[in-house]
């Protein structure tokens, strides 16, 4: 119902022009709740996996969404770009709640893919004026710590029962997704 | 076991404890402030600005961050050939840049900074050689970013070039050295994972660059 009720601005968040670099940038995946809960998905399913994943995963996540991005700022055409993101939340959000375990590998590559949607989106939002450097890392920073979130999150499962409370947050983030995806129909 | 004139020879030895060598520090660093206060002048600024070039332009000081990282994961306080032959090569970039004068494309610096911002993401450590080359390299790179500056910029070029070589060369040394002497996992990773952060920055600002 909460989902329902967000403003839909606030899921486009474009900010074309008037960046002004650090702040701006670092807020940018902040105001965007799609991509908020992709991102701690990905840390929570890190945390999930364990081992290795518990950083690979955080660390394949910012490299290829900044390849989307360089896409983005080239206007490469691409697939539309905010179904691609509701349907990451939901992927991610499901992969949690059904205990998903695929190799290392392929848990990397699977958020490969999603990681270039979201470059992508935040490619072509960057706004032209701002100071891009400062841009930049305030998006590459607000990013990793939303991953750093949701492995804090994620960490539950060393709780007991905790591995049941991460697996029904992870049904929670992928009903969360399907409301975005329903949103983006109806719009 | 090395000394110097300003601490006695018990300064260096383990028995004298983390705090003892605190107190120690602090009374030799209120001594300083009369010294340090008198000698301002053009010499100073043109050091000073030297130091502080490689960091205050962001394609420089993010090369030189992916380079520290880089030289982390791999180095051990005893190898000093290759901060010999890191020292060189920045010296040799920054008369490169004094003598030619022209100034690089400014993605050259950020294509740079990715290539060793995913050596450092991905943990790739090549042969002592190549990575040394790959090192030298960077040093030359930012070296020759700062020569350029140097030659318009400041009074006396060889305090400036001095300055590069503290601020480019000597801090990213404490900081490969403070990190490379931790084992802990976490450092580890956190490297790793700043390398990444490095590496995707840079990626971006290097399409905006050559997107103009």
């Amino acid at each position: 119902m909460l989902l329902f009720g967000w403003p839909a601005v606030s899921a486009a968040h474009t900010q074309s022009g008037d960046g002004t670099g650090l702040v701006t940038g670092f807020l940018h995946p902040l105001t965007g709740i799609d991509h908020v809960l992709a991102m701690l998905a990905v840390g929570m399913w890190g945390a999930q996996l364990r081992g290795d994943a518990i950083w690979l995963l955080p660390v394949v996540f910012p490299l290829v969404m900044a390849g989307g991005a360089v896409a983005g700022i080239a206007a490469v055409p691409m697939l539309p770009v905010e179904p691609g993101i509701a349907f990451s939340v939901i992927a991610l959000g499901a992969a949690i709640a059904f205990d998903f375990r695929p190799p290392l590998a392929g848990a990397a590559a699977l958020v490969s893919v999603f990681a270039i949607f979201h470059g992508y989106a935040h490619g072509v939002e960057l706004p032209r004026r701002s100071d891009a450097v400062a841009y930049c890392a305030g998006f590459v920073l607000a990013t990793g710590l939303i991953h750093l979130t949701g492995i804090g999150l994620g960490l539950v499962t060393r709780l007991p029962h905790g591995l049941a409370v991460l697996r029904i947050g992870g049904a929670v983030l992928a009903g969360a997704g399907l409301v975005l995806a329903a949103r983006l129909l109806i719009a | 076991m090395a000394q110097c004139w300003l601490a006695p020879a018990s300064f260096w030895q383990r028995d004298f404890s983390l705090r003892s060598r605190a107190r120690y520090c602090l009374s030799i660093a209120l001594l300083l402030p009369p010294v340090a206060e008198a000698h301002v002048g053009v010499q100073t600024y043109a050091l000073l600005a030297g130091a502080l070039h490689p960091w205050i332009n962001q394609d420089s000081a993010l090369l030189l961050a992916a380079v520290t990282l880089w030289i982390a994961q791999r180095a051990r306080s005893s190898e000093i050939s290759y901060w010999v032959a890191n020292a060189v090569a920045l010296s040799a970039g920054v008369g490169a840049g004094l003598a030619v004068g022209v100034a690089g494309p400014a993605w050259l610096s950020y294509a740079a900074t990715v290539v060793v911002a995913l050596a450092v993401s991905a943990r790739l450590l090549p042969t002592a050689v190549v990575w040394r080359a790959l090192l030298a390299l960077a040093a030359l790179l930012a070296g020759y970013y700062a020569g350029v500056d140097a030659a318009a910029a400041v009074p006396s070029v060889a305090v400036f070039v001095l300055g590069v070589l503290a601020g480019g060369f000597v801090f990213p040394l404490s900081v490969a050295v403070l990190l490379a002497n931790q084992q802990v996992r976490l450092v580890q990773v956190g490297t790793r994972v700043l390398g990444s952060w490095l590496a995707a920055i840079s990626l971006m600002l290097c399409a905006l660059r050559l997107a103009g």
